[in-house]
């Protein structure tokens, strides 16, 4: 498993973000969904060794993240996309790729090789010599991925990916998800539900800090039959998910 | 791949090199200290560049532009730059991006820290380099300093380091404008109390400070105490800093509330070598506070600290440059030798004037400035006439003043060498209670004055100002005139036959002719 997580609860002051998750992940990839607040971005965080838990126990790639020498190792294999993704205006897109690639700890004569790779994956090909503030959002966006995907990772953690992608840079961003999830483990927070059910091979489902459903994109179409609130199947298991959740059961 | 990547990561055909010089070499690149550098540049063409050509060209007085000019002028440069690029990570929010790199945030922080330092440094020394061998075109004896760079140089080091530090601490759009103007009022500060001599350590370690005396570097070696007592602590600070930012829980990827131990990408080794960097600074800096407390005023060097004084003392040997008549020679330090034919110019028309008559000087010669009794300081002439057979003994520094007019250059020989032979000592030095000492000028009595200052107006030079009641004021003035109008030799043979009763007071003002 890439990611054992054992109730692990983060608090911001009174807060509880995340409450108690439990979860195994293997290679494959899985849709985190959520409303507002659920608690997707801290889980997120805490995967890719931002922040510490405030109690339980995570495993990233066979390693524990406290000691510091194994986080490291974590590190070089994992990419990692926040919410907000914040950049140098100055650099160039290759410069910036490279940048991490080499924060990544690649061995220097790879890095040119996988930059330009990864470039091309999210095709800025074009616009490798731009400055990032030439770059419109979807483009840093896109950047963004690339420097995620750059050091080839095991363990991919993307939050929010497709937020300002065009609808065909989206299919195109599928494809790529669903390719890198061949091997590594990515894990995709999103509230897009399409975005689940094109590229995600597990989907879970998250609120109030807590995982309330666990299964396939098909499994939650099929918590959705017989839902009214919703416009496409996947919506309404979303919703018939967090109505069940909400009236004090968990569903997963 | 299309042909715009291969070109812009260039493909492996050579060795690439290592990724810390990689990344250096990006910060370099996208330093935005270049935003600041067309400021800088005309900065220093306008003061300390045209201030170094407007001194005469000997090395140490031209050198201490490096440090109380250019030096001030890039404090706040340097700053604010480097507190900017300090606060980048906090600025951009790139920081939960950058912690989940493998690399320590230290590496990245260095790097960048020494993106900006390397543009600072490189300005810094261009400048240096520029008044230098604007210098060497012109210099007669001597060679560039060193101190002075080396100290400018870590000192700007430091405050790189401290404004980058506290960037990186307090990251917001604000803080390169705040820590560029905290820095530049503690230098003002410091320079204030050095040049006051009130200041203790802190003015001693102004690298902004007084101007050495005048011998050093030219009749007496500078002494490195300060310079050494700055660079230890300058180093310290450096160090400090740079330790202080390792240990920075922002830096080391927690947040403040997080806690360091677990989180820190370079984990417990980094945390070691971060805190031994940081004791090792702050024990070299408070070394070189500690010595600097030590400083005491010097003749020579200006201050001197006893723990590192040497025998630097003893004077440099030199071979003077002399020129002139074989009747009246004039003598000067090789340093000097640029201004040999206008010295001996401005001896010309005094000594024909002066030249036979008893105590007038039978040659000139630099010396030290130390050499020279308090009475010329106090007066602010030039020299002294000592000795048997009469000597005129100056120093060059006053009269350097005057370069930019001759006459006032050559005023200030012919009224020193004049009033000797006609009146005597200038003056003397008296100790006034509560005050210290203090200049009593001795303006001779009004034959004297008459006599000297008609001599004066005679061969063009401007004459002293009459002293006495009123009356007797435009008395002398009258009889200034009617000795100025006699011919040369009907003057000259005047002072022949009455010179000695003059000195002694024996001619009254109407006798003058």
């Amino acid at each position: 498993m890439n990611i054992e997580l054992t109730r692990i609860s983060r608090s911001f002051g009174r807060n509880k973000a995340v409450d108690g998750v439990s979860l195994e992940v293997g290679p494959g990839v899985l849709g985190v969904l959520g409303p507002n607040g659920a608690g997707k971005t801290s889980l997120l965080r805490m995967l890719a060794t931002v922040l510490p838990p405030s109690s339980g126990e995570i495993r990233l790639l066979d390693r524990d993240p406290k000691s510091t020498a194994q986080r490291r190792e974590i590190r070089r294999r994992l990419g990692y996309l926040p919410q907000n993704l914040g950049y140098y205006p100055a650099f160039t897109v290759v410069e910036f790729v490279e940048y991490f690639a080499l924060l990544k700890d690649m061995p220097p004569a790879r890095v040119p090789r996988a930059v330009a790779t990864a470039v091309e994956r999210v095709d800025l090909g074009a616009r490798a010599r731009s400055r990032l503030r030439t770059l419109s959002g979807g483009m840093l966006r896109r950047v963004g991925i690339a420097q995620a995907i750059v050091n080839d990772p095991d363990l991919l953690l993307l939050d929010e990916p497709t937020a300002g992608l065009d609808p065909e840079q989206r299919v195109g961003f599928r494809a790529l998800l669903r390719d890198l999830g061949q091997t590594a483990t990515v894990v995709v927070s999103t509230h897009l539900v399409e975005d689940v059910g094109a590229a995600c091979s597990e989907v879970a489902l998250m609120d109030a800090g807590r995982i309330v459903f666990r299964g396939t994109p098909a499994e939650l179409v099929e918590r959705g039959e017989g839902h009214a609130l919703g416009d496409a199947p996947m919506e309404r298991g979303y919703s018939a998910v967090l109505q069940a959740a909400r009236r004090g059961g968990v569903a997963a | 791949m299309t042909a715009v990547v291969a070109e812009g990561v260039r493909p492996g055909w050579r060795r690439p090199a290592p990724l810390v010089i990689r990344i250096l070499r990006m910060e370099i690149r996208h330093s935005t200290f270049v935003w600041g550098l067309p400021l800088l540049v005309v900065l220093f063409i306008y003061d300390p560049f045209r201030t170094a050509t407007a001194y005469p060209d000997l090395w140490p007085l031209r050198a201490t532009v490096v440090l109380n000019k250019f030096w001030p002028d890039c404090v706040p440069f340097a700053a604010g730059f480097a507190a900017w690029a300090g606060s980048r990570e906090g600025r951009r929010r790139v920081f939960d991006l950058l912690a989940t790199t493998a690399r320590p945030a230290w590496t990245r922080q260095l790097c960048s820290f020494g993106g900006t330092l390397a543009w600072v440094l490189a300005v810094f020394l261009a400048g240096v380099a520029a008044v230098y061998v604007k210098t060497a075109t012109t210099a007669t004896w001597g060679g560039p300093p060193v101190w002075p760079v080396l100290v400018g140089a870590v000192a700007l080091t430091a405050v790189c380091a401290l404004a980058f530090t506290l960037g990186a601490l307090f990251p917001g759009r604000f803080i390169a404008p705040i820590v560029a103007v905290g820095i530049m009022v503690v230098v003002l500060e410091a320079f204030r109390v050095s040049v006051t001599m009130s200041g203790g350590p802190i003015g001693v370690l102004s690298p902004d400070g007084g101007v050495p005396p005048n011998d050093s570097g030219i009749f007496y070696p500078v002494a490195p105490d300060v310079s050494i007592v700055q660079v230890i602590f300058f180093a310290g600070a450096t160090l400090g800093a740079i330790g202080l930012l390792g240990l920075s829980p922002r830096t080391g990827g927690v947040g403040w509330r997080g806690a360091l131990a677990a989180a820190s990408a370079g984990g417990a080794r980094l945390r070691t070598v971060a805190t031994a960097i940081f004791a090792v600074g702050v024990a070299l800096a408070g070394v070189g506070f500690g010595l600097a407390g030590t400083a005491k005023g010097a003749v020579i060097s200006g201050t001197e600290i006893p723990f590192l004084h040497g025998s630097a003392d003893r004077p440099i040997p030199y071979t003077p440059v002399c020129g002139g008549s074989a009747s009246f020679p004039v003598c000067l330090h090789p340093a000097y030798q640029g201004y040999l034919g206008q010295t001996v110019k401005s001896f010309d028309l005094v000594m024909s004037e002066l030249v036979g008559l008893p105590g007038a000087p039978v040659r000139a010669v630099e010396v030290a400035d130390r050499a020279l009794p308090a009475v010329v300081f106090g007066q602010g002439g030039d020299g002294v006439v000592v000795g048997t057979p009469p000597v005129y003994e100056f120093m060059m520094d006053n009269a350097l003043a005057l370069i930019p007019d001759p006459v006032l250059f050559a005023d200030s020989f012919e009224q020193d060498v004049a009033h000797a032979v006609i009146v005597g000592p200038i003056g003397r030095m008296i100790t006034v209670p509560g005050v210290g000492p203090e200049f009593q000028a001795n303006p001779g009595d009004p034959a004297q004055q008459a006599v000297l200052n008609g001599l004066l107006k005679a061969i063009g030079s401007q004459p002293f100002p009459a002293s006495g009641p009123g009356r007797q004021q435009a008395q002398i003035v009258t009889a200034a005139a009617r000795f100025a109008a006699l011919t040369a030799t009907t003057r000259h043979a005047w002072l022949v036959a009455n010179l000695a009763a003059l000195k002694a007071g024996h001619v009254t003002l109407a006798q003058v002719p």
